[in-house]
């Protein structure tokens, strides 16, 4: 038996901030998209917040796609003027520039406790307003509550409980709690902020909920515009005749499909090794038919950091080149995966996705 | 030297976050996927701190869909297990029906249908057990839309709850009894996530679960059914069809549902195990029902009025909450009319 084939305009490999970004703008422009991903996307465990270059035109393009979908769907995100700093859950300052303002502390609030859940390892109140005091030279007050069962989705009644404790033992106006739920819509956070009057904000927590909403709500964009998200499939081969790819090979499970396309974008996240996205291992088939080669990249403070992120595929007017230095017309390359493009913990979703969004030309000049 | 698993982990915590299990028994009963699989083996005097933890993964895989770094961290949990032996009260009621049987459950189902053809149609021990509906629905279904579909009058246990459990030698023994018989089929369908996977393994024929067989080779322009009733489904993805099978295999069942006149096929709130896998049904009943019950209410929730689930294992252990019929996906579709 033959495996099954999908057929579509444009192929995206990795469905992270970068794939998504592009994918939901080629779909809104009519062309047939599907994006396959495997495993976790970084931005999934990033913090989930967003510093765009504000000089930069693609980004009122870009939201003028995303926002409005954003906020249909009660994620209270918002688009500011200029970037505002936030608070990780280790108390050190995050620049960001689209926020869910509702639920984000900034640097105006200075009336503000820390709390902590025990057993929650997701905000270290004492901690965080050490690093706090240290970093900014703000007072915040650290408190621990007992792990009672932390509203989810699934048993939000113990939001009314949350709130009375919040209300009746804590004076401060501003409470930085643990991400609360996995829900999209923040819907528990608003509950929780009107049934205690206080103003509740989220740690910018990686490795935790904020990141994974980010990416929800990326996807549920994408398959709004028409995407087809072929999720937990592997892309294992590439098939390459002269200078044009044409098809290449998924693994679902135990079987494989094949899928044809017109322009094959990769956005399959960083190459260092040990990096996340290609499997932990550093770089892997089919990846490992592209020249890598290496750029200083900027905005790290960490030189370690900086080294290992700097490597990455090498492009000629965007398109990926073979390691026998063959131009490929129609794999173009995007996201984490180009030198030079990568960010710890989510740092760089802006530019990824400013730069994944302005791609759009050479992608459809492969076509 | 340290395996592929210890020194590949980067500790960010994605598995933990990502257990159904870890969600409803929380440390130290129960130690999350991370600490059995890379950090119990990495400092071994953990190794006796982790009591019943191992044996309460229900291999459901979803750490393993999430690891950035790609570990097999299923399989490091059911090594984990062969090192403890088989202690459970389940696992051994089940090597002692094997031994008697073949079976992990007791032969029960005598079903109607041809005993050669083309097709061989595997019930499995829990289908023909627990699920007889599923299995005589898929045969009923399959005849009627041509098929030369049959089932053998002998067969074995598949072989992969054993797996799950660590009893390596029976899982080689039971492959040798049935490769006699299921060597001379051109195709295998089975309506067993479970089934498929492990016969798939050791087999040169295409073993296919059946929405598989249904979507690629019997091809969806030939089926078309109809719901009388207008009805609102909640469908369930077994763990073990998403990520051992594969996840097109959701797809099918979308899109087969989506194509039917009266069914809606509704989204539930968050998408998860259902507790049923791994030999906890045995082990840990009160666990699994626990994890049935947070799914059959987020189908309520949904406004489902029956959950449906392509896996006889998830079947069964949803039903055991009681608040919802649950169904058998190919035995549903049996039920609707075929419009000809």
């Amino acid at each position: 038996m033959s495996p099954p084939v999908v057929d579509v305009d444009i192929f995206i490999a990795g469905g992270g901030a970068a794939g998504l970004t592009l994918a939901s703008r080629m779909a809104s422009n009519g062309y047939r998209v599907a994006v396959a991903s495997s495993s976790i996307a970084a931005t999934a465990i990033s913090t989930g917040r967003v510093l765009f270059n504000h000089d930069d035109p693609a980004v009122a393009e870009w939201a003028s796609l995303f926002l409005t979908r954003f906020r249909s769907r009660e994620s209270n995100y918002d688009l500011l003027e200029r970037p505002t700093v936030a608070m990780t859950n280790i108390g050190t300052p995050l620049k960001q520039s689209l926020t869910n303002s509702s639920f984000d502390w900034t640097l105006e609030d200075r009336d503000v406790a820390v709390v902590g859940v025990i057993g929650n390892n997701d905000l270290d109140s004492d901690l965080a307003c050490l690093e706090l005091r240290r970093s900014l030279g703000i007072c915040a007050r650290p408190l621990w509550i007992s792990p009672f069962p932390y509203p989810t989705a699934a048993n939000n009644h113990f939001v009314g409980e949350l709130a009375d404790i919040l209300k009746d033992n804590i004076s401060e106006n501003t409470i930085v709690l643990p991400p609360i739920s996995s829900d999209p819509t923040y819907a528990l956070l608003t509950k929780l902020q009107n049934l205690s009057g206080k103003r509740v904000v989220e740690a910018a927590t990686p490795l935790s909920l904020p990141g994974l909403r980010f990416q929800l709500l990326l996807e549920d964009v994408a398959e709004e515009v028409g995407v087809r998200l072929l999720k937990d499939r592997r892309l294992i081969s590439i098939k390459i005749h002269g200078k044009e790819a044409n098809e290449a090979v998924l693994s679902s499970g135990m079987r494989t499909i094949i899928v044809k396309f017109s322009a094959l974008v990769l956005a399959t996240g960083n190459l260092a090794s040990g990096g996340l996205a290609v499997n932990g291992r550093g770089v892997i088939d089919p990846l490992n038919i592209f020249r890598v080669s290496s750029t200083q990249a900027s905005g790290i403070h960490s030189s370690t950091l900086r080294n290992a992120l700097s490597s990455g595929l090498d492009t000629c007017k965007g398109r990926a080149i073979t390691k026998q230095g063959v131009v490929i017309r129609n794999v173009i390359p995007i996201g984490s995966l180009l030198k030079g493009v990568s960010y710890p913990l989510g740092y760089g979703l802006g530019e990824v996705m400013l730069e994944a969004w302005k791609s759009a030309p050479i992608v459809e000049d492969a076509l | 030297m340290m395996s592929r698993i210890e020194d590949g982990c980067i500790k960010c915590g994605t598995c933990q976050n990502a257990c159904p299990v870890f969600r409803i028994e929380n440390y130290p009963y129960f130690q999350g996927p991370r600490r059995i699989a890379v950090e119990a083996p990495r400092f071994s005097r953990e190794l006796t701190s982790l009591s019943d933890s191992p044996h309460m993964c229900t291999s459901c895989a979803l750490c393993e869909s999430v690891c950035p770094s790609r570990l097999p961290i299923t399989e490091a949990v059911l090594k984990m297990r062969t090192h403890y032996g088989i202690e459970s009260e389940g696992g051994r009621r089940m090597i002692s029906n094997i031994n008697q049987y073949g079976r992990t459950i007791a032969p029960t189902s005598k079903f109607t249908s041809p005993v050669s053809g083309s097709t061989l149609f595997f019930p499995g021990c829990i289908g023909d057990a627990r699920v007889p509906s599923a299995v005589q629905g898929a045969v009923d279904m399959l005849i009627a839309l041509g098929d030369q579909v049959y089932i053998p009058n002998e067969w074995y246990c598949c072989g992969s709850p054993l797996e799950k459990i660590g009893a390596k030698s029976e899982v080689d023994r039971l492959q040798e009894m049935n490769s006699a018989i299921l060597g001379t089929a051109e195709r295998i369908v089975t309506a067993c996530p479970g089934c498929t996977f492990q016969l798939q393994k050791n087999s040169n024929v295409d073993v296919l679960h059946v929405l598989e067989h249904l979507f690629e080779v019997i091809t969806p322009s030939r089926l078309r059914w109809r719901s009388t009733n207008p009805i609102n489904v909640a469908l369930h993805s077994p763990c073990h069809l998403v990520r051992s099978v594969g996840p097109h295999t959701m797809d099918y069942a979308r899109e087969i549902l989506g194509s039917i006149a009266g069914v809606r096929v509704i989204d539930m709130d968050d998408e998860g195990c259902c507790g049923g896998g791994g030999g906890v049904t045995s082990t840990f009943p009160e666990m699994a029902l626990k994890m049935a019950r947070l799914r059959v209410e987020s189908a309520i929730r949904a406004g489902a009025h029956m959950i449906l689930a392509p896996c006889p294992f998830c079947v069964v252990n949803l039903r055991r909450v009681g608040d919802l019929e649950v169904k058998d996906l190919t035995a549903f579709l049996t039920e609707l009319s075929l419009c000809r």
